[in-house]
């Protein structure tokens, strides 16, 4: 009789843990995915600026279709990689792809730069400075919420291994989440140079 | 009934709600004890039972089932309210809320955002997060958190289309009156207590399940016996939690109308929506599996339940519209006229009398209101924009502290650069000369607009952002008021972010927080007047004229205090209970309106006192906002 009892109150105090870590985890995978949302709005800014660029820069660099174009397959298939991406963050296939697409697009970007050096008037052009100046202030910005989005993320993760959390965790359909990796080289990441 | 009376009868409340507990753990242990017994005794062979009779009341049985009982319950409502304690925006979460951010909002959220920052200057309860439930198509919405700190207002994607601006104002001020009602904490604790009850039918579910698998065939009857009980149980002690619910639920709504009304002085916002529900054929209903526990949370009925949480929609109407005929349920809204809305918003300050100054705590006025309707319009929408980006709100928070000096804010540049990633720095600089251009006026509420975005930073960040004001504060090697106040603001509302663990010791009696009294006092007669006489004479007035609340203060003006001083005296005075930080404030009030007159140093100070000690004030009326 008492041992029914024990046994029952045993599997009484396991539901209420299972609930318990259940709904913290529910907490934690919400966390990052509102986390994203603040990526996703920048990334899309960053997406709606590179066409105008590309436009601007078209009437001065008519030698260089091949970038231009290659900037704007790189930066379709980045939509694409940020549609599955906002669908589902956290996965790690739509991780993967967008850091993967987001480096492919900051690369042509780069080359699109580098040989705007070679033109003068483009590089003097008002709506070209402008666009630039955009696109870095949102490249910033993507990189401040990209580390919240990590964050959220290694929460999320350090509480799904946790013990007992890691037993159930995977039962209960929550499976480690993947960061967004940085796209940017080290040498980006310098500190500013502050002039005055 | 004002904001610290109404505080002080939500913990009364509590206390009724608690009893009404008490009862229903009493009827639920006694249902299960029941239920264990029945399944023993048909599980017994009737021949030994006709031998040795069966106890029906076996005091070896009692005790463990009452136990375990009482263990899940209790365990089910810490946990629950453990989860809760993370505050409002864990709960519009997980009723499947997404998070409005004005950057990508279209013109109606930005609508919402607008009505929502609005009610918060207003009545000086911190901006709460603003959640969309963009599944729901009924109209309904509600506001939940721990402590106006950290509240959070969600609303269905129903009541943002179908709601004009005046409808929607209605809705987020009921939600508002909440808020400054002391009605979340109450509703998060009734969230926490039905849980706790609705485990024991989780538990049978999960008994009914796993008994199935059981191969011991006898057995399998007795457990699916008992599950099934327990399943029941769970459901009857569920009756009983929607009892206390629309038992404590009720009045609350009515009261929130109440406030709503006279918080815009408009009833027919308010009216309009309750119409515009009662016309519409999806009406309030939510269907978020997760509303059932919150349904007392809602604008309005969220669950069809034979306890209603809410008063009929026609009587509600009709108290706020007393014209209103109950079966002319309309769709559109009502032109009728604004009473008692003409009002001159040039009038310029808070209160001319002092005693009024207490009287505005936890309320708004349409004067308050057209106020920050103002204000927010005249701020530019560049540095509206940055503040609803975690970048951009801490590039906002470090700008505001860069000194004026060219020297001093190059100094403070070179210090920030070399603790702060390069993104905060580059934005900072940016971002300058906008931020130069702010009239001093605006600075405490944008710090208050960027305060929700930076909650939504990881604590590393929000640790970062601490330690970039500390650095900027002092690279200067002076404190201000004004670095003291944002440092003292920031620290506050975002130390409530991660940890809500600790529970703060309560002091119910003003004599032992004098001096600490003493020290803010002198620091707010200063910063409001230079000539050291007429400082003595605000420190004066302020405990002169609060004798009648037993306030009596034989010591001078202490003449040296220093920040830290007043870092003390805030936080210790924080934790005073309600009835004495009400005599505290108002003695801080008198101080200031002393002489007629409000500057800004003393309005920024009295701010950072109100919101360390989570007290909603409105907003001094600084007549020049045209930036």
């Amino acid at each position: 009789m008492i041992t029914l009892i024990v046994i029952g109150g045993i599997i009484l105090l396991l539901v209420v843990i299972v609930a318990g870590i259940y709904n913290g985890l529910v907490t934690g995978r919400n966390r990052y995915k509102n986390a994203y949302s603040q990526i996703d709005v920048q990334l899309k800014r960053r997406y709606d600026l590179i066409p105008n660029l590309v436009e601007t820069a078209k009437g001065y660099m008519k030698h260089e279709r091949e970038t231009l174009e290659a900037v704007i397959t790189a930066r379709n298939s980045a939509v694409n990689a940020n549609q599955q991406a906002s669908g589902n963050p956290g996965d790690p296939a739509a991780m993967k792809e967008l850091a993967g697409a987001e480096a492919a697009l900051t690369g042509t970007l780069g080359r699109l730069f580098a040989l705007a050096e070679n033109y003068p008037d483009l590089k003097a052009n008002e709506n070209m400075i402008q666009l630039q100046e955009e696109l870095t202030s949102t490249e910033n910005r993507v990189a401040f919420s990209r580390q919240a989005f990590n964050d959220a993320i290694t929460g999320f993760n350090t509480s799904c291994e946790k013990f007992p959390a890691n037993l159930i965790a995977g039962s209960l359909g929550f499976h480690p989440a993947e960061l967004l990796e940085s796209t940017e080289s080290p040498e980006e990441r310098k500190p500013v140079k502050v002039s005055f | 009934m004002d904001f610290f009376a109404q505080q002080e009868q939500s913990r009364t409340r509590s206390l009724y709600l608690t009893v009404l507990f008490v009862l229903a753990v009493i009827f639920v242990v006694v249902a299960v004890f029941f239920a264990v017994q029945l399944a023993l005794y048909l599980s017994m062979d009737k021949l030994s039972i006709s031998r040795t009779g069966f106890k029906w009341f076996d005091g070896k049985i009692f005790l463990p089932v009452a136990f375990v009982t009482l263990g899940v319950i209790t365990m089910g409502s810490l946990f629950k309210m453990l989860q809760l304690r993370k505050g409002g925006s864990s709960v519009a979460e997980n009723l499947g809320g997404r998070r409005v951010n004005r950057l990508s909002a279209d013109k109606d959220e930005k609508r919402l955002l607008n009505v929502v920052e609005e009610m918060a200057i207003a009545s000086g309860v911190p901006v709460p997060q603003v959640y969309l439930m963009t599944e729901e198509t009924g109209i309904n919405a509600f506001a939940a958190g721990y402590t106006p700190g950290d509240a959070a207002i969600a609303i269905t994607s129903g009541c943002l289309s179908r709601l004009n601006r005046e409808q929607l104002q209605g809705v987020i001020a009921h939600e508002f009156s909440h808020i400054l009602n002391g009605d979340m904490r109450l509703n998060i604790r009734l969230i926490g207590f039905l849980y706790g009850i609705m485990v024991i039918a989780i538990v049978g579910r999960s008994l009914l399940w796993g008994g199935r698998r059981s191969r011991n065939e006898k057995g399998r009857g007795q457990t699916a016996l008992l599950a099934l009980a327990l399943v029941g149980i769970g459901y009857v002690g569920q009756l009983f939690g929607r009892i206390i619910q629309s038992a404590v639920s009720r009045q609350r709504e009515f009261l929130a109308d109440a406030s709503a009304v006279q918080f815009t002085r408009n009833p027919d916002g308010l009216a309009g929506a309750l119409k515009i529900i009662g016309g519409f054929s999806k009406g309030s209903r939510v269907e978020s599996p997760n509303a059932h526990e919150a349904s007392h949370l809602f604008f309005c009925t969220a669950i069809r339940s034979l306890f209603a949480t809410h008063p009929p929609l026609d009587e509600r109407i009709r108290r706020i519209d007393p014209g209103h005929s109950s079966r002319g349920n309309e769709s559109g809204s009502g032109s009728g006229t604004v009473y008692g809305g003409q009002f001159d918003p040039s009038v310029s300050m808070m209160a001319a009398d002092p005693g009024e100054a207490g009287h505005y705590i936890g309320h708004m006025t349409p004067r308050h209101l057209a106020y920050s309707s103002q204000l927010l319009s005249a701020l530019s929408g560049k540095i509206q924009d940055e503040l609803d980006d975690l970048l951009g709100a801490t590039a906002i928070v470090c700008g505001l502290l860069l000194d004026r000096d060219s020297k001093e804010r190059n100094h403070q540049v070179m210090v920030l650069n070399k603790i702060a990633p390069v993104e905060v720095v580059r934005q900072t600089l940016i971002l300058e000369k906008e931020i130069r251009n702010l009239k001093p006026v605006f600075y405490l509420p944008v710090l208050e607009l960027a305060i929700p975005t930076l909650r939504c930073m990881s604590p590393a960040q929000i640790a970062g952002l601490k330690r970039y004001i500390q650095a900027l504060v002092e690279a200067d090697g002076k404190l201000s008021l004004f670095e003291f106040v944002l440092e003292k603001i920031v620290v506050h509302q975002l130390g409530m972010v991660y940890s809500h663990s600790k529970r703060p010791h309560i002091i119910k009696r003003i004599d032992p927080l004098l001096p600490q009294l003493a020290n803010l006092l002198s620091m707010l007669a200063k910063s409001g007047n230079k000539d050291i006489q007429e400082a003595k004479k605000a420190f004066e007035a302020g405990f002169e004229s609060v004798r009648s609340a037993g306030v009596t203060y034989r010591g001078a003006m202490p003449e040296n205090v220093a920040f830290k001083d007043v870092d003390i005296a805030l936080d210790q005075l924080t934790l005073a209970a309600p009835g004495i930080k009400r005599i505290i404030f108002d003695t801080c009030c008198r101080c200031v309106l002393f002489d007629n007159k409000v500057s800004i140093p003393e309005a920024e100070l009295l701010r950072a006192t109100a919101s360390v000690m989570d007290i909603p004030v409105p907003p001094f009326l600084f007549p020049p906002i045209k930036s």
